[in-house]
């Protein structure tokens, strides 16, 4: 070990250095991609840790190059999701009452004031096409464009923007209609 | 609700954050702790023995060193002549010879260890190892010739010497080598011989034993010194 930490160290501390600057701005926003789509802590924890190591095997891999670390990750962890609902054999729509969609490191009052809108919102997230829901959390709440977006779902721009209009139609029906 | 509104409340969702503590933990998990590249680390680890397993742990050098020794010793004591590890099986073998103290039973303690590689060789057919072992051999017959030249005064124990040398050496060329003639062992042996013979006939003798003088002379003349040297003891 130790001769290997002699010889070829430069290189690996470069990757660990960019790998790390890759997870710190990703993982926020991966975890809450995940944690909206599962609506579990613990498995959205699991979820996205396994993303990360998937992505930083890949990416330590001389022989292999990402081009995109942000649409690899989305791409990892959809996957990963989709493997998660087809284990268990669960439906992704899931009650807002079951799972806290609040930081708990916000103050009491804020907490509160936004507590009701925040629930009805990811309630309503619930009750909309796993595919309208995934490009809404995309481009609203982890702002990532309309070309992000395309190329992580391999889709065209024009069927992204489609897309998104119609997810946007389908939460004011839904908000309508409640 | 407007469009804007509704954006709005949708971007609420930002709130859900990970656990800090999670996410830290996850990084180092993933990465492993990273450390971080410096030459003056790289300076400080070499202090600490981090980067080169000998330098600066003496104790891990030492036992490697030592079982590599061992190892190597260990593998020389089935070598033989002509193999690259047989100086090694040879220093052994003269640090256990210390322990004798009688320099004649060291030496054909030694002679017995040559004609066992012989006999190795020969079984093996080894036949490009066949000289050197020879060599060795009446190397070590003549090492044996010398400590008989340098204590010649126990008879018994000479033609006791002998008598195991010629035995083995018999088995040795059952097996068909020819190991040849020792002169050096055969010149001293002749030595011992006349000495005796010198000493008897200052000696007054028996009509017997005379007899049995005139027979070690004859044995003498013949150079058939380690059946003379048997004579010479049956006249004590």
């Amino acid at each position: 070990m130790s001769y290997l930490l002699y010889f070829c160290p430069i290189k690996m501390q470069q990757s660990r250095k960019i790998f790390s600057q890759i997870y710190d701005a990703y993982v926020e926003k991966i975890y809450r991609f995940v944690f909206l789509k599962v609506n579990s802590q613990d498995i959205a924890q699991d979820i996205c840790s396994e993303t990360f190591l998937r992505a930083w095997n890949v990416f330590k891999d001389e022989n292999r190059k990402i081009e995109n670390p942000q649409a690899f990750l989305y791409q990892i962890a959809r996957n990963l999701v989709i493997d998660h609902y087809r284990e268990k054999g669960r439906s992704q729509v899931v009650s807002a009452e079951y799972a806290s969609v609040i930081d708990p490191t916000q103050d009491l009052e804020e907490k509160t004031l936004q507590d009701s809108d925040l629930n009805a919102i990811y309630s309503i997230l619930g009750q909309i096409k796993p595919e309208y829901k995934e490009i809404i959390i995309m481009h609203y709440v982890n702002d990532l464009s309309i070309a992000e977006i395309a190329e992580t779902l391999e889709k065209t721009q024009g069927a992204v923007r489609t897309m998104l209009h119609r997810a946007l139609k389908s939460v004011k029906n839904k908000i309508e209609q409640a | 609700m407007t469009e804007k509104q509704l954006i709005s409340k949708i971007k609420k969702l930002r709130n859900i954050k990970p656990d800090q503590n999670w996410v830290v933990f996850t990084k180092d998990n993933i990465m492993g702790k990273e450390k971080k590249f410096s030459f003056s680390a790289l300076i400080e680890d070499f202090y600490k023995g981090e980067r080169f397993v000998f330098n600066h742990k003496p104790a891990f050098a030492f036992l490697t060193v030592l079982l590599i020794m061992v190892g190597l010793f260990g593998f020389a004591q089935n070598s033989v002549p002509g193999d690259s590890l047989f100086t090694l099986k040879k220093i052994t073998e003269k640090g256990q010879g210390v322990l004798e103290k009688d320099e004649v039973r060291r030496n054909l303690a030694l002679v017995d260890k040559r004609l066992d590689d012989l006999a190795k060789i020969a079984e093996d057919n080894d036949v490009n190892k066949l000289a050197p072992a020879i060599n060795e051999y009446q190397e070590t017959v003549s090492d044996v010739a010398d400590s008989l030249e340098d204590n010649p005064e126990n008879i018994q124990e000479i033609v006791g010497t002998i008598k195991q040398l010629e035995e083995k050496q018999d088995k040795i060329k059952a097996l068909g080598i020819e190991i040849g003639e020792n002169e050096k062992l055969d010149n001293v042996l002749g030595q011992i011989v006349e000495s005796e013979i010198n000493d008897l006939e200052t000696k007054t003798l028996s009509e017997e034993q005379e007899q049995e003088l005139n027979q070690v002379k004859e044995l003498f003349e013949q150079e058939e010194y380690s059946e003379a040297l048997e004579k010479i003891l049956n006249l004590y």
